[in-house]
């Protein structure tokens, strides 16, 4: 099109319309072909799709998040690959390299493009990423929210200069099958984020727990199953006394009878799912205090806690006003006195599960039927409860 | 209680007469009810052509006093209707204009009205090269920059 600037007949193209106009249009494309094919008509639009795109990850990472496949044709993302997509797309708020093994410390120096805009990065898999990597991290994106190191290389040092760096932003952390994270790395970062709201340590066995001490009001998610965590270190999670969420099941071998009581002494009251699945040692002690001391209880798995007898699960009933959802297979010691407990109380309760009690009688189970007809009963064991860690909202 | 009239003057000297109303839909004319009842106010950057339809577009969109938006859901739709007939019917050079228009004018409802029809002319495109044939857009590319780009999109998911 000729382009007379004077003339009143030249029609107006798109090629007039300001950037912002351009952005605006094209964040009304609502799938990624479009996208890609409005950043190949010309250098203005592709710079016009750069600018606007906020969140990128590979087809590792979904393979990851999906079902573990070999794939030949996944593409095994270097450094030059994330040099060149983060050259290009410098406002990026989202970035997932999880899966990417071939990464080292190195690559991640291409995060000085996004840098402070990026708030939330999932290194999930990155075996070759250790503290020297977390460094940099922590030195170009101090803005980041959330971050997941599940199976990262990353030990204590790495946590506490990512936590300083970050201090004020770093809401959820997922330092899952993270060996080298102790008690010292979980204590820097619960002292400098101050605005920390979901933690997940599972599978650390360095932790017991006590880095947990004087945490802030604002943790209310904390998932340490198969932690190696002691009653000192359970006191500690909840010390700050936000916490809605909390899961410790697996194997505790350090926890003991009464281990549990600290969660009932007001601290955590505002408790909301609670699990502690496969605590083998746990008894009435401590589901007595648990019970009084945390009245929004909704979800409460107690799978194989063999140590829970009448008294524990009569306390359940009686005080658990707010239990929606009660997990309970495999409890050895539930037997027709504990049932009764539980059909006579948990007024709010929707769902039982329930399986493989050895001392409960059909009975027993058949009049709980009988008797509390708003309840669905099913067999089926869930490890899993509540909300992912990147999930979690307060409230 | 009487109705306050105002002018707007294009900026090829077409004259407007409208009501508060249509110029409050207007953030950027809306504190000119305070000063300008009775004085023409030039709007120095649209044109007549495309300034009809900006007042076509807000006279109709004038909410019913006492009215909210719940009042009626036909009278949503009869909306609705219009506003796609009244954009369908625009060639793109209008759609343009008037993007330029409303941005200027801050009316919000015309300018996402507008660049909706653009976007859904480029989705309705299978490929980038007939999004150029449709908005007249004369590529920069060369073949290796097209083929560097195409790589690093296979690469990237959202």
């Amino acid at each position: 099109m000729e382009n007379v600037s004077e003339s009143d007949d030249v029609r107006t193209s798109i090629i007039h319309l300001p950037d912002d106009c351009l952005s605006f249009i094209f964040q009304r494309l609502d799938n990624l072909e479009d996208h890609d094919s409005f950043g190949l008509t010309c250098h203005r639009f592709l710079n016009i799709q750069n600018i606007n795109r906020r969140s990128l990850q590979f087809q590792c990472s979904l393979s990851l998040l999906n079902s573990p496949t070999l794939s030949q044709t996944t593409l095994a993302v270097n450094s030059d690959h994330l040099h060149r997509l983060l050259t290009r797309f410098q406002w990026l708020e989202h970035l997932s390299l999880s899966g990417c093994t071939v990464l080292n410390d190195s690559s991640l120096a291409s995060l000085r493009y996004p840098g402070a805009k990026l708030h939330s990065l999932h290194l999930d898999c990155c075996y070759g990423v250790s503290d020297d990597g977390i460094s940099t991290v922590a030195s170009f994106c101090p803005n980041l929210r959330v971050v997941s190191l599940y199976r990262c290389g990353i030990s204590d040092i790495g946590l506490e200069t990512l936590a300083r760096a970050a201090s004020l932003a770093l809401r959820c952390v997922n330092l899952s099958y993270c060996p080298l994270v102790s008690d010292f790395g979980v204590k820097a970062l619960t002292q400098a984020c101050v605005q920390l709201e979901s933690v997940k340590i599972s599978n650390c066995k360095s932790i017991t727990g006590v880095g947990f001490i004087n945490s802030s009001p604002t943790l209310g998610y904390v998932d340490a199953e198969s932690c190696q965590l002691e009653p000192k270190g359970v006191a500690g999670i909840i010390s700050g006394g936000g916490v809605e969420f909390l899961n410790i099941s697996g194997p505790v071998s350090y926890i003991g009878k009464d281990g549990l009581v600290p969660i009932g002494s007001g601290v955590a009251s505002k408790l909301r799912v609670l699990n502690i699945r496969m605590c083998r040692t746990v008894g009435d002690e401590s589901i007595k205090a648990i019970a009084k001391g945390c009245p929004l209880l909704q979800e409460w798995n107690l799978a194989l806690c063999h140590e829970v007898r009448v008294e524990g699960w009569e306390a359940v009933g009686k005080w658990c006003c707010s239990l929606k959802r009660l997990h309970v297979n495999r409890c050895r010691n539930l037997c027709d006195q504990g049932l009764l407990g539980i059909r006579r109380g948990c007024k709010n309760l929707r769902i039982l599960h329930m399986n493989g009690n050895a001392r409960l009688t059909t009975t027993a189970i058949e009049m709980f039927k009988l008797h509390r007809g708003d309840v669905t009963l099913r067999s089926e064991e869930v490890m899993v409860i509540g909300p992912d860690w990147g999930l979690y909202t307060r409230g | 209680m009487t109705k306050e009239m105002f002018t707007l003057k294009s900026s090829d000297g077409f004259l407007f007469v409208v009501d508060e109303a249509v110029v409050h839909q207007s953030v950027t004319l809306s504190p000119m009810v305070q000063d300008c009842a009775g004085r023409e106010y030039p709007i120095n950057n649209v044109t007549g052509k495309i300034l009809n339809l900006v007042v076509e577009y807000c006279k109709n969109h004038v909410v019913v006093d006492g009215g909210d938006s719940s009042s009626s859901s036909s009278s949503g739709d009869a909306l609705k209707k219009w506003d796609d007939e009244f954009i369908t019917q625009m060639d793109l050079s209008t759609v343009y204009d008037l993007i330029m228009a409303a941005n200027y004018l801050i009316i919000k409802g015309l300018f996402d009205l507008a660049c909706q029809r653009v976007a859904d002319e480029i989705a309705a495109c299978k490929d980038h090269e007939e999004i150029r044939a449709t908005l007249g857009i004369v590529s920069d590319y060369t073949a290796e920059e097209e083929a560097e780009v195409l790589k690093e999109n296979e690469w990237a998911f959202d």
